[in-house]
């Protein structure tokens, strides 16, 4: 959900936005990242935004994806929650502090 | 065989619906990642295999959940319907014992036959509560049901003993009905439809 918090993407963008965001520890394979998409539109977190050529690559027509209004709630709830909890983790010294 | 052949072959080990909505652009995917990766390494095939084996069986796993959510729902509205048959058969069973009673009155009735009507009488009574539990969406209406329709097939069994001329029409009414109710009482049922959602990549 992150990754398509920027606007639209296709399976490919939001693939490479995973492995960069996650500084390549998290490869996406397509049926993982299909199956994810498919259970975000089933819980209309995501919504399809049509089919289009990237004008990056030039090829064939592929389909993107966008947060719904409820899917940027949803990321933003859960971010929030994320946050708090990182906190709270660095309160009590659980990880070291904010590098400047 | 080219390594996109393969891949089609793979994708074979989703569920058709899936690859119906999502294979042109897992393999779209794919292809891109043929482009980025050099695909005559061991690591690139154990990593679209490892893929495969983590999100194929999840996802037949999730499609058979949603067959059995579907059937759920055909068996909930077929109960409100065999409820509302058990209700009429319930009012028919006491008004019929009741009749056969007045008939019997006129001529002479032996005691195993007042008795077999009474129980009648007693079972059709509580088929028709059963109906009345089953139409009530509450576990506590489905409770009593059971234990209803479980009554109602004793005191039949019970009549059936004592009277052993209760008509074939009115044995099936008896046994089938209340043995069909409790089959489908004790269906496993989902508790939710609720869409479940995994672990959602960041």
């Amino acid at each position: 959900m992150l990754a398509l918090a920027d606007g639209e993407q296709h399976g490919y963008a939001i693939m490479k936005g995973v492995a960069a965001r996650s500084e390549g520890t998290m490869r996406l394979g397509p049926g993982t990242l299909y199956g994810a998409l498919k259970r975000l539109l089933e819980a209309r977190l995501v919504k399809e935004g049509g089919d289009r050529a990237d004008p990056e690559r030039g090829d064939e027509r592929r389909r993107y994806y966008r947060l719904t209004q409820l899917g940027l709630s949803v990321a933003r709830a859960e971010a929030r929650r994320l946050d708090a909890m990182v906190r709270a983790a660095r309160r009590k010294k659980l990880i070291g502090e904010r590098p400047a | 065989m080219s390594a996109e052949r393969i891949y089609r072959l793979l994708l074979r080990a989703y569920p058709s619906d899936f690859r119906a909505e999502y294979g042109r652009e897992m393999v779209l995917l794919f292809r891109d990642q043929c482009q980025e990766s050099d695909v005559r390494t061991v690591g690139f095939w154990a990593a679209v295999i490892c893929d495969v084996a983590r999100s194929a069986p999840a996802l037949r796993a999730a499609a058979w959940r949603a067959r059995v959510s579907e059937t759920t729902r055909t068996i909930e509205v077929t109960m409100k319907l065999a409820a509302m048959l058990t209700v009429l058969v319930g009012v028919f069973g006491i008004l019929n014992a009741m009749v056969e009673w007045g008939a019997a009155l006129t001529g002479t009735i032996g005691g195993m036959h007042a008795l077999a009507l009474v129980l009648g009488v007693f079972a059709s009574a509580l088929l028709l509560a059963a109906g009345a539990g089953i139409l009530r969406p509450t576990q506590r209406g489905r409770q009593a049901a059971r234990l209803a329709l479980f009554a109602s097939l004793v005191l039949i069994v019970a009549a059936r003993l004592l009277f052993p001329w209760m008509s074939i029409f009115s044995q099936l009414v008896g046994f089938g009905l209340p043995v069909a109710l409790l089959i489908a009482l004790y269906w496993p049922r989902k508790p939710s439809t609720t869409a479940r959602l995994g672990t959602v990549p960041p």
